[in-house]
């Protein structure tokens, strides 16, 4: 193994294994204790086990467990097997085998992360050794459903950088150059009265007063009113997002919500039609208004011409990944795998997402006119849209600190319900909540990366850093669903910022090819010839994709003969 | 012959012409030479095509009323497509096209014609002679010689005058052996592993037909080589089922009574018309315009190329693992042994060797495992995927092998001097070429019967002139020491986007990026105190990393 040609920039950059990772990560770990820690991390327990390696079969071991991982070291194994993960990964534990199972090693616990993979321990029978570990297990990564506190708030890290300072509303839309004459800053939400999952600080057209913009919200599937995301700095189009009309079966119209689009419209000094791009399949529009919602309609909207998107609901999203963890993990579906692949419909489904945010960009920025995107509640692909088509045209966005900008405003700020998406701390692992609709979107920036390797400041470690705590409930980043309760939590005053983490050591996450160029619009090539399955992140758990393998398959085919 | 005499229309006026990379269609004159197509555009006068005729794959017409569509489908996978006012103009340029492309006589071909200023005729031709190989050789063990045993071409028609054969063998018994082996292709060494003195040999399969046949000489070559106790491995890149199959007509395999310290692995590698066939099908799959995309991926998976490239990788690892790691030395075969067996052998060198990593010394390797030893280019390379006419000998091979390297350079991004627009540049002028290179099936052909290399300029003489260098040049390129194991799970192969999809996806940024790339590594090495250089040598394999973290 020791020829090993992997050149240092492969294994320093595709960092394959968490555990080196974490380990360069823990601040507090000393040569002399037995697992590393963070400040604030406490050991609860430990035991003998036997971890059931999917790639390399049984390797006994003794797992630890704090507060914040589980952290498993091999015995007999050479090198040492060490496993070292964050219990935020954790969506379910299941014991398996009873008291009375035979069978070597079927009596134990089975765990499903979050993040493309499956633990499998098997234990000894006597005593209460299973119960032990189980609930101390249950208990602390699933900390909110038994009154625990996320680790996040008990983590006692210590950066140089304060990763909380990253995004100030007020800069950013100074950045964009607003607010400007047609554009206005609102404190209506201050205290989040006009949308509970809204951000304090809007940017609504200046010839629309805060008294119009309660009427619009009456009519806006929870209040989410139409706001800018983002001007064009030469057209002076705009992105807009904001939730589903709330149309009806019965065909509702609102005189204020019409005549809102009319003055986003003439902000732009524009004549032509305001774009509303509908996130949805046209079938699901239609029958949202069955539920209340809908799209606005011909007749109600002259001015506006519709397009829908054709991309689906967060359930389907969820059972694409599920099927594409089916063919991945453990093994690799070997014959067929791209048949396979494509059953999955994952690529399909980052197509559509990255064809939408290609026609929002390009609407703006060639077609000079402003847009409207919408899907039911506005917090799921309408994010995935917004963010995907400003990251296309605003070179900013592009860089280390503007994508931090970027997630901070557009998917943390504007509600995207990232609790209930990823189910952080909450044992209920079938909620039907949950969602990989941010991962999707990461996905997305790496599919762009891969087509222009030089036009992000950000390398791919930098994306499965952002991921891999998108679950760890290490910093207070993504916890909670809106900005409300974050205020309510004081996650800012009693949590960590994951970017304080990021920008304490950059270089580890900047492309070195990053070559700074302003303002051009970015068109990736969404067709699926162009996209690939992001191995790096979904298969990095199996060794063989990285090399040597070989090697372990021809012995194996010499000894059978 | 005369080339007018295929010539029916020479200039047309008022064409239209559609080529990938253009966003509106050009209107000029066209204009048929013997050896090429040209359309300047009116009234500008830029030359907009000078399309080597070779280069055309397949001629399709429509006339529609007074004015015709021709459809060029080139070797190189692009398409072009010419609108032509008058219906007769239009038939005779597309039988004028069809002709000259159908040439069949190596020397009215372009590199018998062609005289670039800048170069002299036969220089480079003597640029990787097995000569200097063996001299390597020589300093490394003493156990093999350079034999002249075929400088007449009498033992093997297909092989080079000179090859490398065991030093206890004399010429006498490689005549006999090579008798005992189809097109006499005898066994001969392919590569020398100096780390621990095995050696990588390559034939065609022994001849033993149905009443199996023996032949002492044969067996005393590979006999010789293995010491007693030792044991060697003999790859037949053909199924256990075909290789017995192929007793039926006078071929074979070496039977363990005869051969007794051989141990035989069988590994079929498509070759051949299904291996036509699945490039076929992949091409169609990439240019097909109405493909709905969400079938993309299993007509990519029923084309089966990725499994021929998964394939060949692993029998070429087989290969390698044998050598480095079983310390043994390794025959490889298939029937022929000029199609798979060089697949498999100039593969594995790329692996385990180093030194064909170097630009230079991939152009050695090339020389010696494909153009020298004998694969049939000619024949192979006659016909691209679009043709319609369904030939018997044409089989993708080599461009299968490029593609193999392709995949080691995206798994081993730093480990190969030369990058893909090399690779690209080989496959063009494998199937259609101003140079002499890839002409002819065998060394016998290009020096006896078609002078080529009196009479043609070579490929790596162009290749090698520094400001054309500079473009085939990895600019991430480091020395790696080391063996290369690729990565041969179907999640690790990938399609070839830059050949497959290369007339087809918008390179613009990644031709831009690579120039960055260079810019920023060339920036590195000459001030490589800057930013951009600090910022490099954080992810580059730099040695003088270390030192600067000790202060």
């Amino acid at each position: 193994m020791a020829s090993s040609s992997t050149p240092k920039y492969i294994s320093n950059s595709l960092e394959n294994s968490s555990s080196k990772r974490t380990l360069k990560d823990g601040t507090n770990w000393e040569q002399n204790e037995e697992i590393p820690r963070l400040p604030g991390e406490t050991r609860v327990t430990d035991k003998d086990v036997i971890y059931m390696c999917p790639f390399n079969g049984p390797v006994k071991g003794r797992v630890y467990i704090t507060n914040y991982r589980l952290y498993l070291r091999s015995v007999e194994n050479d090198p040492v097997v060490i496993l070292n993960v964050p219990l935020g990964v954790i969506s379910r534990i299941e014991k398996m085998g009873g008291a009375s199972s035979r069978g070597e090693n079927s009596y134990g616990l089975d765990i499903t992360c979050k993040d493309m993979r499956n633990l499998r321990f098997a234990l000894k029978q006597e005593g209460h050794s299973r119960r032990d570990i189980f609930e101390v297990l249950t208990k602390y990564a699933f900390p909110q459903s038994h009154n625990m506190l996320f680790f996040a708030f008990v983590n006692e890290e210590k950066f140089p950088e304060n990763g909380w300072m990253v995004y100030n509303p007020m800069s950013e839309y100074r950045r964009q150059g607003l607010p400007n004459e047609r554009w206005r800053v609102t404190f209506i939400n201050e205290h989040y009265g006009l949308c509970d999952t809204y951000p304090s600080l809007l940017v609504v057209p200046y010839n629309a007063t805060d008294e119009d913009l309660k009427k619009v919200a009456a009519f806006r599937s929870r209040n989410r009113i139409p706001v800018l995301s983002w001007i064009h700095p030469e057209t002076q189009a705009v992105i807009m997002r904001c939730s589903q009309p709330l149309v009806g079966m019965s065909g509702k119209r609102n005189k204020d919500d019409e005549r809102y689009l009319d003055v986003i419209r003439e902000a732009n000094g524009q004549i032509s039609k305001l774009t509303i791009y509908d996130a949805r399949p046209n079938v699901n529009a239609v029958a949202n208004k069955a539920t209340g919602g809908g799209y606005e309609g011909e007749d109600a909207y002259p001015n506006a011409e519709l397009f829908f998107l054709d991309i689906h609901n967060i359930h389907v999203m969820r059972e694409s990944l599920k099927k594409l963890k089916d063919i991945v993990y453990p093994n690799v579906e070997e014959s067929h795998w791209l048949s396979s692949l494509e059953s999955t419909h994952w690529l399909e489904h980052i197509k559509l997402v990255l064809t939408g945010a290609i026609q929002v960009a390009d609407k703006v920025s060639s077609g000079r006119s402003s847009v409207l995107v919408h899907c039911s509640d506005g917090w799921d692909r309408t994010a995935q849209l917004t963010s995907l088509a400003m990251l296309m045209l605003d070179s900013y966005y592009r860089t280390i600190e503007g994508f931090e900008v970027l997630v901070q405003k557009e998917w943390i700020g504007f509600g995207h319900k990232f609790a209930s998406r990823i189910g952080h701390g909450d044992k209920n692992h079938a909620d039907a909540d949950r969602s990989p609709i941010f991962l999707q979107f990461i996905d997305c920036v790496w599919q762009m990366s891969k087509q222009f390797p030089t036009a992000f400041e950000f390398n791919e470690q930098f994306l499965i850093t952002i991921l891999d705590h998108l679950y760890s409930c290490r910093f207070g980043t993504f916890l909670y669903n809106s900005e409300l309760l974050r205020e309510k939590e004081k996650v800012t005053e009693k949590t960590l910022s994951l970017w304080s983490l990021i920008n304490s050591e950059k270089s580890k996450y900047t492309n070195p090819f990053y070559s700074k160029e302003l303002n051009r619009a970015l068109y990736p090539v969404a067709s699926m010839r162009h996209l690939e399955l992001w191995v790096n992140y979904y298969i990095r758990w199996n060794p063989r994709i990285r090399q040597q393998v070989f090697n372990v398959k021809f012995v194996k085919m010499e000894g059978k003969k | 012959m005369e080339f007018s005499e295929l010539i029916k229309t020479a200039t047309v006026e008022n064409v239209l012409l559609w080529r990938p990379g253009l966003a509106a269609p050009v209107r000029g004159t066209l204009c048929i030479t013997s050896h090429h197509l040209l359309l300047s555009s009116c009234p500008r006068g830029d030359l907009e095509l000078w399309l080597l005729i070779r280069n055309v794959d397949a001629v399709e017409k429509r006339v529609s009323g007074s004015s015709g569509t021709i459809t060029l489908r080139c070797k190189d996978l692009k398409v072009l497509q010419l609108e032509i006012p008058g219906m007769e103009q239009c038939l005779n340029i597309a039988s004028s096209i069809e002709a000259l492309s159908s040439v069949d006589s190596v020397m009215m071909m372009y590199p018998f014609f062609y005289r670039p200023p800048s170069l002299r005729l036969e220089q480079g031709w003597h640029q990787f002679p097995l000569r200097r190989f063996f001299q390597r050789l020589c300093s490394q063990t003493s156990q093999w010689r350079l034999s002249t045993v075929n400088r007449d071409f009498s033992a093997c028609p297909s092989y080079p005058e000179a090859v490398i054969v065991p030093a206890a063998v004399s010429d006498d018994t490689v005549t006999k052996a090579a008798r005992f082996r189809q097109g006499g292709r005898f066994p001969v060494l392919s590569y020398f592993h100096p780390r621990n003195g095995t050696a990588l040999l390559r034939s065609s399969q022994p001849l033993t037909g149905h009443n199996r046949r023996r032949c002492r000489e044969d067996e005393k070559i590979l006999g010789t080589i293995l010491d007693e106790g030792e044991r060697g491995f003999i790859i037949d890149t053909r199924s256990a089922q075909a290789a017995k199959q192929a007793r039926m007509s006078g071929g074979g395999t070496e039977p363990k009574s005869s051969y007794p310290q051989w141990r035989r692995i069988h590994r079929a590698l498509e070759r051949g018309r299904p291996l036509q066939e699945s490039f076929i099908r992949l091409v169609e799959a990439c240019s097909d315009p109405s493909l709905s995309m969400d079938r993309w991926l299993a007509r990519l998976d029923s084309s089966r190329w990725l499994s021929h490239i998964k394939a060949a990788l692993s029998t070429a690892c087989l290969a390698a693992q044998c050598l480095d790691r079983e310390d043994s030395k390794v025959l490889v075969h298939g029937a022929e042994g000029t199609d798979t067996t060089l697949l498999v052998t100039a593969l594995a060198q790329l692996i385990l060797d180093p030194s064909c990593r170097s630009l230079q010394g991939f152009q050695g390797l090339l020389e010696r495992e494909w153009i020298q030893a004998g694969h049939p280019f000619q024949l192979r390379c006659a016909h691209s995927a679009s043709s319609h006419v369904r030939g018997k000998q044409e089989a993708p091979i080599f461009l299968l092998f490029l593609d193999c390297v392709w995949q080691l350079s995206r798994q081993f991004p730093f480990s190969l001097e030369f990058g893909e627009e090399l690779l690209l540049t080989l496959f063009d002028n494998a199937y259609a070429s101003a140079y002499g290179t890839f002409l002819c099936n065998n060394e016998k052909e290009r020096w006896v019967l078609c002078k080529v290399k009196e009479s043609t300029h070579s490929l790596w003489v162009w290749l090698n002139q520094p400001e054309e260098k500079h473009k085939y040049l990895n600019p991430l390129y480091s020395h790696n020491p080391l063996v290369i194991w690729p990565s041969v799970e179907p999640q690790s192969i990938q399609l070839w986007q830059g050949l497959f999809l290369r007339w087809i996806r918008p390179s613009q940024h990644l031709d831009e990026a690579w120039q960055e790339i260079q810019r920023l590594v060339e920036g590195n090495n000459n001030w490589s105190k800057e930013s951009t250089g600090k910022r490099l040598s954080q992810t580059l394999p730099d040695t003088t990393a270390g030192t600067e973290n000790g202060k």
